[in-house]
């Protein structure tokens, strides 16, 4: 977090200010418009079902990107080259792609409205409660660290204090967030998709150019820097050996990011169709494909055109930025960071809302509320949320390094819910008990794992093994769910119907 | 844990993708025709999401070839 501390400029054009100003004032506008299209709770969570595949996997994108992706990818690449795109590559587009095929379509098909409520229907409403209290909490959570990060790009570039800038901030994602639902969000997040990549595509050819060309460019790095064009490090790495990289990251993390993540596929359950749902997570791993060379290139260009070398990696953007970008630019690519950020804030807080409604309160209540009743509470969930987000957003001061602290912590939890989801999917035979049980258990393994020290990549892995051993186990001496309780929600019953149809 | 795979050269890492990315093009090309296109509009090519895939797996197999 402290890295973005360091993105001051000595003075701010009025180019700069305009753009922001434009962008502050014609996101909020646009966002709002949606209001009039919100008349149920399907349209407040699930934008009506409406949404085609482009504008879903747009939004897509603009959630997974944050100001962090931009900072410490570029960070990253300046430290150890390629290997840093192992995560928008390896470690994303195999499990995009599975998501598509595999995830998706259960859950449009099963008509849920999140992923614990897909895991209630597969075992129990203890599954769903306890899958959605882990989620949602770690949503708010998110939520204050991206209000942090925005106020203090907002104050570090603007000079405005931290307390203003974290209100700005809410109060304009809030507006169309909280009176527009899914639809507001994923049509501003596309938008905002647009901005963040002009910003990074004029960053790039300014870079490519200040490097004397293409050519040059790719053979100084090749004469100058060989060890930082390898895309894996060796097994001996502290940080990303490659076994990890395979093992944790693209077999375990990954999927469990792109298949369980409540903010991404919230937006892939409102779907106008089950095949827009699919080809918008393809849409978005062809976006995703292009992302290393914009937040990847910048690092490259600190690497060979900075005179000497920077102190702290992660100052490689923020050098790109006063030493090679024009005023207006510099502004571009502000907004296009204010942009990410604010995408991440409001798909965030539309999944923490959708998730404490039903999930939590929506099962804990005896007298299951109107539709009238559960939009009015939606909405009052989702500024329940901003307002608890921006009082955590102060205290991710007191912790150095929060956001990696926020990533190590999600994968405690990650490979036991990504265990039940896949075997649940896949396996009839697997019990609600076996559920039940290999989610608790899953966690304490984990957290023994974390305890003792193990690296997030492994710990990931072997929490996931552990929790598909269990759910094997734990089902052999316990009754699964009958074949008509489990339509449309294993692999056999959903492809069945389609060949069927 | 992990201390017998100290011992296998850098390649295999890339080995490792690749077979990783051909393992998940298999199993997107066994799924029936019938559900890759369910509920799209009509059944032109450029709909058929399975090539869409390949698309995407074979600039990861190249990427992963090269660096």
């Amino acid at each position: 977090m402290d890295n973005l501390l360091s993105f001051t400029r000595t003075e701010v054009s009025w180019i700069d200010l305009g753009l922001l100003f434009v962008y502050f004032a014609g996101i909020t506008v646009y966002g709002y418009l949606f209001k009039s299209r919100v008349h149920s709770s399907r349209d407040y969570f699930l934008a009506g079902r409406s949404l085609p595949w482009w504008i879903i996997g747009m939004s897509i994108i603009g959630t997974n990107i944050g100001s962090n992706d931009y900072v410490g990818g570029a960070g990253g690449a300046y430290r150890i080259g390629m290997a840093q795109a192992n995560f928008e590559w390896i470690g994303a587009i195999p499990a995009m792609i599975i998501a598509a095929f595999i995830f998706i379509p259960f859950y449009w098909r099963a008509g849920v409205f999140s992923i614990p409520e897909y895991l209630g229907r597969r075992y129990s409403e203890a599954v769903r409660v306890i899958a959605a209290l882990i989620l949602s909490l770690f949503s708010v959570l998110i939520v204050g660290v991206f209000l942090w990060a925005t106020a203090l790009m907002l104050q570090t570039y603007l000079g405005w204090p931290i307390l203003l800038s974290i209100v700005v901030t809410a109060g304009v994602v809030g507006l169309y967030t909280v009176s527009g639902g899914l639809a507001a969000v994923a049509y501003t997040d596309a938008v905002q998709l647009v901005i963040m990549f002009t910003g990074a595509v004029v960053v790039a050819v300014i870079g490519v150019n200040a490097a004397g060309g293409a050519a040059n460019f790719a053979a100084q790095l090749q004469e100058r820097f060989p060890d930082h064009l390898h895309a894996f490090l060796p097994s001996t790495h502290d940080e990303f050996p490659w076994p990890g990289v395979l093992l944790g990251l693209g077999l375990v993390l990954s999927p469990a990011y792109w298949c369980t993540n409540q903010a991404i596929m919230q937006r892939c359950l409102g779907a106008r169709t089950e095949w827009d749902g699919k080809a918008s997570m393809m849409f978005a791993a062809l976006a995703k494909t292009f992302v290393p060379l914009l937040i990847v290139l910048p690092g490259f260009f600190a690497l060979l055109l900075a005179p000497e070398r920077l102190g702290v990696p992660d100052q490689a953007l923020p050098w790109v930025v006063k030493n090679l970008l024009p005023p207006g630019v510099s502004g571009l690519l502000f907004v296009a960071f204010i942009a990410a950020l604010q995408s991440s804030i409001s798909s965030t807080l539309n999944s923490a809302s959708v998730m404490v409604t039903r999930d939590i309160i929506g099962v804990i209540r005896k007298r299951r509320p109107d539709d009238a009743q559960e939009l009015r509470l939606g909405r009052w969930i989702t500024l329940a949320a901003l307002v608890v987000g921006i009082f955590c957003a102060p205290l991710t001061a007191q912790f150095r390094g929060i956001y990696v602290y926020v990533q190590q912590l999600l994968s405690f939890f990650q490979g036991p819910i990504f265990a039940l989801l896949l075997m649940g999917i896949l396996f009839k035979r697997i019990t609600p008990k076996a559920g039940f049980w290999s989610l608790l258990l899953g966690l304490a393994f984990a957290a023994a794992l974390g305890i003792a020290g193990l690296n997030m990549l492994y710990m990931a892995f072997w929490s996931f093994v552990a929790s598909v051993l269990l759910l094997f186990i734990i089902s052999a001496f316990t009754r699964p769910k009958s074949a008509s309780e489990l339509e449309d929600l294993s692999y056999t019953s959903v492809v069945k119907e389609a060949v069927d149809v | 844990m992990f201390d017998w795979i100290h011992a296998l050269p850098l390649w295999a890492a890339k080995i490792g993708a690749i077979l990783l990315f051909a393992g998940v093009l298999a199993t997107v090309w066994s799924l029936p025709e019938d559900f890759v296109y369910f509920g799209a509009p009509d059944r032109r090519r450029w709909r058929d999401l399975r090539v869409w895939a390949t698309v995407l797996l074979a600039v990861q197999c190249g990427i992963y070839y090269v660096f």
